[in-house]
């Protein structure tokens, strides 16, 4: 079978994009800014996902975008609730003033 | 270069640059809405990956409910300006900068240069079922067996028998039908099974050692993709008569209803012969013995008729009901059970067995297939992904819940202990209790 977009093509902006996502986990310090990169991510997963499932002409790899999602915004809920927790007990969300753990 | 991949390379190009945008925007809200035009761009890209479904899954959950969460989240905390002042690691940015390009190169130039091999859709092994509407009148029961690649054989079967799918590796098979002790009921039948085929092999036709005639297999595509909702797929298999039967439905009165009209010739002039046509609506034509005809046709219960070329009535199907997302396979088979006609000819009926008819398969990408595939193959999945969201929501709720009541009975126990009832009563009564009142010494003397 021959795509008129080729499997690679989309393989390659779902790099793409996964690799913005996880520089911008990296390099941003404000906690709802490195959440909506892990977003990014797993969008950039889910790309890759269907595209594949193209490419085999089986469905399974669109299923598992939709528990993706599903896990997604169970995760996200969750996170935003931490996020939320964590503004009301330090007043402030940058990551670099929650260093508990440094001794 | 087409007009797909003149939109891919657009919005694959929009969708980088939102991405960055929302990677170096200073202000959140902005990064918020950057993000949701990239999820937007993505969600155009599954509809040009075949996957209208997750498409719209995605425009609803991710830039619907997930974005909106985000941005409700940052406007309560009125953490718009994203100030990365207080950073401690200063050094990270040009290591993750490098790390990235080393990433994207790794992965990427096997892709740009074709030195990775994506393999091709091949399809599941073929899979296979038979049906057993032969007639064997000395001993209706048939174990059929297939050999080729690998060799199976089935339970007996009882006239009207439909065995369940069973997959098989492709390649060029031989049926052979026996009766339970053994012998053989006809010739062998070559069958070729390629990847992905689904079919159902239909047993039918008579021993008949005066004409010659054998049982045969006729082969019908199943699970096939339904194109249109509301109706049912039929595949109807005339396995009775040799004459060419048509498959009509009757109506609400339940009799064929026929006219006679003149036959013109070539100038539109009555030619003096008559012809009669059929008033009811016909949904099958040219049903040869053992040539299967898939047609399609409306949802309901419906009286349906086989009609020969003569126009008479072969058989009636009485209130033959036609379900939604079905394909049904309609056999009209030599009835082995019922005493002959009165000129020793078999009398026919059709198979009606519940396993005959078979869901359809949605298509590609479609709610109905995602459907079906969920609540088959993905029914555990399902249900775990169900209990995690109820735990989220649980764990949502705990995490934001104002803690009043435990925060109230520290403070109580806290003024307890740091203000001595004494510093009370001076706050109160403005003298200092303790320097004021004379001290009790102990008594002496004693």
């Amino acid at each position: 079978m021959n795509f008129a977009v080729p499997t690679e093509a989309f393989i390659m902006l779902s790099m793409v994009l996964f690799i913005l996502g996880a520089m911008g986990v990296l390099l941003r310090r404000n906690a709802i800014l490195i959440f909506m990169s892990v977003e990014l991510m797993l969008n950039a997963a889910n790309l890759a996902l269907v595209a594949f499932a193209r490419q085999w002409g089986q469905m399974n790899g669109q299923l598992f975008v939709f528990f993706v999602m599903t896990v997604a915004a169970a995760e996200v809920a969750v996170g935003l609730a931490l996020i939320v927790a964590i503004f009301r007990n330090k007043r402030s969300i940058n990551i670099d003033d929650l260093h508990q753990m440094e001794g | 270069m087409g007009f797909e991949l003149v939109l891919f390379i657009a919005l694959g190009g929009l969708a980088v640059l939102l991405a960055v945008g929302m990677l170096i925007s200073k202000n959140a809200v902005h990064s918020a809405l950057f993000l949701i035009g990239n999820f937007a761009c993505v969600a155009v890209l599954y509809l040009l990956l075949d996957a209208p479904f997750i498409s719209m899954v995605q425009i609803v959950v991710y830039t619907g409910a997930i974005m909106v969460l985000f941005l409700f989240v940052i406007m309560l905390l009125g953490a718009e300006h994203t100030t990365d002042t207080t950073r401690s690691f200063r050094w990270l940015t040009g290591l993750a900068t490098t790390a990235a390009i080393a990433l994207l190169t790794a992965m990427g130039a096997p892709l740009v240069l074709g030195g990775v091999d994506l393999p091709q859709a091949q399809g599941d092994n073929p899979q296979l079922r038979i049906v057993h509407g032969a007639n064997i009148s000395d001993n209706p029961n048939v174990i059929v067996t297939l050999r080729g690649r690998d060799t199976l054989t089935s339970e007996p079967l009882r006239f009207g028998d439909v065995t369940g799918f069973f997959s098989v590796p492709a390649g060029d098979y031989t049926v052979i039908l026996n009766r339970e002790d053994g012998s053989v009921v006809a010739p062998p039948a070559q069958l070729k099974l390629a990847q992905g085929d689904v079919l159902t092999a239909i047993a039918y036709g008579a021993v008949d050692l005066e004409r010659g005639t054998f049982p045969s297999i006729a082969v019908v595509p199943a699970r096939t993709i339904s194109e249109r909702n509301g109706e049912t797929l039929l595949k109807v298999l005339n396995a009775y008569s040799d004459d060419t039967l048509r498959l009509v439905d009757l109506g609400p009165n339940k009799v064929l209803d026929t006219r006679q009209r003149p036959v013109l010739d070539e100038k539109g002039a009555p030619t003096g012969q008559q012809v009669t046509t059929i008033d009811d609506t016909v949904i099958a034509t040219d049903l040869v013995k053992g040539l299967p005809i898939q047609a399609a046709y409306a949802v309901g219960t419906h009286t349906l008729a086989f009609v020969n070329s003569n126009n008479e009535v072969v058989f009636t199907l009485f209130d033959y009901e036609l379900k939604r997302n079905t394909e049904q396979l309609v056999v009209l088979a030599p009835d082995v059970d019922q005493p002959a006609n009165l000129d020793g000819s078999v009398r026919p009926r059709v198979l009606r067995n519940p396993a005959l008819a078979t869901p359809t398969m949605g298509q590609y990408g479609s709610p109905a297939g995602i459907g079906l595939m969920l609540f088959t193959d993905y029914l555990l999945p399902m249900n775990i992904v169900g209990f995690l969201l109820l735990v989220a929501m649980i764990g949502v709720i705990v995490l934001t819940r104002p803690d009043t009541a435990s925060v109230q009975r520290r403070v109580v126990r806290r003024r307890k202990v740091s203000r001595p009832l004494t510093s009370v009563i001076t706050q109160q009564t403005g003298s200092d209790v303790l320097s004021d009142t004379p001290k009790l010494e102990a008594p002496s003397g004693d």
